[in-house]
């Protein structure tokens, strides 16, 4: 298995082997760190399924200098365990790390209890938190080494269910605090028609948007989003200038997602280009094929292409 | 009875008066009733002193019902860890870190508290802390009855029953009041001990006013190595001290005349109605 969860264990594993002092809190959720309590069983704490407490856990065990990671079904640790987010760990700058799993339609059948459609709107309110999402196995990779290893401060981690994941990428660039990790080129530079920002696996449909863009003659250039919160200033200035559209891909609803904390950042810019935004429907989600689901919402490629077209053309922002 | 004992508490009460009468309104209610079980953990207790202040290299306490704030921040300026200047800023200042609610940063303050419910967890994962590094502190927690309507402190139970936490002790002000009422007309808690028990928890229950009572269940409990959790209930009583106020639902936040603090604040008072030590 191949998929972003299994690049957490993996990544943990490293990190404990590195000497980092990593504690991993379930709240019956262990089949997210198998690896770990295969291997280092002593660093599993099992809460039961009580999120409050296995956050307000995490708190104390923060306070006390260790690393804690907890992870299970997003919905569960970003609603039900808000407060304790914001109380107990954000406002004191706390080195915690949730890895919420199962985040955009990935739990599937499971339906709307299941689906973290809110949790990115949820967190972005708060300061000092990092909200990211890793696109594959290998990315994952190197932003658990980075922002659970190497970054001191609570961390939001986005990732999907078991199995079914792409992998888009053997090779990832290196990961820069609040910056989109560049596909198209190296760096990104301009101009060009239209810029693409997806999140998470829809990275899979920003390539096939863009082989479709560019057979028509357009000039796309892709980015994998990786952050959500921060986002780099600079960076956004580069990419404002250098285009006359923005389009945003997410597994998240289209109010108070990526496209959103985006849009909120282009305060006070000289020059604002025209802008998509795409995601869930802002409806609590459905029950169904992940692929289906995504259809049923426009988060397809061919949806996708057809609206950045239109828009391109006419000067029409569609909904 | 030791009458410095009696005097350090007594202290305590004239500094949570004279600090409402300033402010015109504080927690005063839930803050005198757990002058006792302060005094005694700050004197003897939990190891803290100036130097290992700011370290969290040991004994730790959380003040989960953080509305008594008060009265931890009157015992932290009596035993001088908090300076004066400080102590004098609650309810002063147009902005000051000295709240209603414990924040970090202030000196000998090991948890940020407030939101009711909270402390239990933070104070578990402390527990948790020592025990995975090796560490032979202690964890006091102390919380309000009313606060065990919080389904959070329930979900901590089974977690400290599974993890053995020795190094655990929560201590519950019992004073039979939350904010709006009865604890046992509004969101009954009782038979507590026996619910503690259950689920497997130690329990014990003390005098929360009885100095020695209080100091010989603590000491206890701070030494015990039997692989139990442990609640201390300590049977309190809400605004202990003064006598206007005493179990009396509106003590919760209240403020006081001028004239009944004058009574208290007289150099004579050793702890306010007669009744106590």
């Amino acid at each position: 298995m191949s998929d972003r969860r299994a690049a957490l264990q993996e990544g943990l594993v490293r990190l404990i082997e590195e000497g980092k002092e990593i504690v991993c809190v379930s709240v019956d959720s262990a089949s997210r760190f198998k690896k770990v309590k295969d291997r280092y069983p002593q660093r599993i704490i099992e809460c039961g399924i009580c999120e409050q407490a296995g956050m307000g856990i995490c708190a104390g065990l923060a306070l006390q200098g260790l690393i804690p990671v907890i992870s299970g079904y997003a919905t569960f640790l970003t609603m039900r365990a808000f407060e304790q987010v914001r109380t107990d760990i954000c406002r004191w700058f706390l080195n915690v790390k949730i890895c919420g799993t199962d985040t955009g339609f990935s739990a599937q059948y499971a339906g709307f209890t299941h689906q973290a459609l809110e949790d990115i709107a949820i967190l972005s309110t708060l300061e000092n938190i990092v909200i990211c999402e890793p696109c594959d196995y290998e990315d994952t990779l190197l932003m658990s080494q980075y922002l659970l290893g190497d970054f001191h401060g609570p961390v939001y981690m986005r990732l999907g269910a078991r199995g079914g994941e792409e992998n888009f990428f053997e090779r990832h660039r290196e990961i820069q605090m609040g910056c989109f990790e560049p596909l198209s080129a190296e760096t990104f530079s301009g101009p060009v028609d239209v810029v693409i920002i997806a999140l998470g696996q829809l990275v899979g449909v920003g390539m096939e948007v863009v082989e479709r863009l560019e057979k028509r003659g357009y000039r796309v250039f892709l980015f994998n989003a990786r952050f959500v919160k921060p986002l780099s200033v600079e960076m956004l200035q580069k990419i404002t200038c250098a285009t006359s559209l923005i389009v945003t891909l997410e597994e998240h609803s289209k109010v108070g997602g990526l496209g959103d904390v985006l849009w909120r950042s282009f305060q006070g810019f000289d020059r604002v280009p025209r802008f998509l935004k795409f995601g869930a429907l802002n409806n609590f989600g459905f029950s169904g094929k992940r692929v289906a689901l995504l259809e049923k919402c426009g988060l397809h490629a061919q949806r996708v292409e057809e609206l950045i077209v239109r828009t391109l053309n006419n000067g029409l922002e569609v909904r | 009875m030791n009458p410095d004992k009696t005097c350090f508490a007594a202290s305590v009460r004239k500094r949570i008066i004279e600090a409402t009468l300033h402010a015109g309104v504080s927690h005063i209610g839930g803050s005198l009733s757990v002058v006792e079980v302060l005094r005694c953990l700050f004197n003897g207790i939990l190891g803290i002193d100036a130097k290992n202040l700011w370290s969290r290299e040991r004994d730790q306490l959380v003040l989960s019902k953080g509305h008594a704030a008060l009265a931890l921040y009157a015992v932290l300026v009596e035993k001088g860890f908090l300076p004066e200047e400080l102590f004098q800023e609650y309810g002063q200042k147009e902005e000051t870190v000295m709240g209603i609610h414990p924040e970090l940063g202030i000196p000998g303050i090991d948890a940020a508290t407030g939101s009711l419910g909270h402390g239990l967890p933070i104070g578990v994962g402390f527990a948790l802390s020592f025990r995975m590094k090796n560490q032979p502190f202690h964890v006091f927690v102390l919380a309000g009855d009313g606060e065990f309507n919080e389904g959070s402190n329930w979900e901590c139970l089974p977690i400290a029953l599974h993890y053995r936490l020795d190094n655990l002790t929560l201590i519950v002000d019992r004073n039979r009041l939350q904010l709006s009422g009865f604890t046992e007309e509004m969101h009954p808690l009782e038979p507590l001990g026996e619910k503690f028990s259950a689920f497997g928890w130690d329990v014990k229950e003390v005098d929360g006013h009885n100095m020695e009572a209080v100091g010989e269940v603590l000491r206890e409990a701070k030494n015990r190595k039997n692989g139990l959790p442990l609640v201390v209930i300590a049977q309190t009583v809400k605004g202990r001290g003064v006598v206007e106020i005493e179990n009396k639902v509106d003590s919760h936040y209240c403020g006081i005349s001028p004239e009944v603090a004058r009574k208290y604040l007289d150099v004579s008072f050793q702890g306010g109605s007669g009744v106590i030590p």
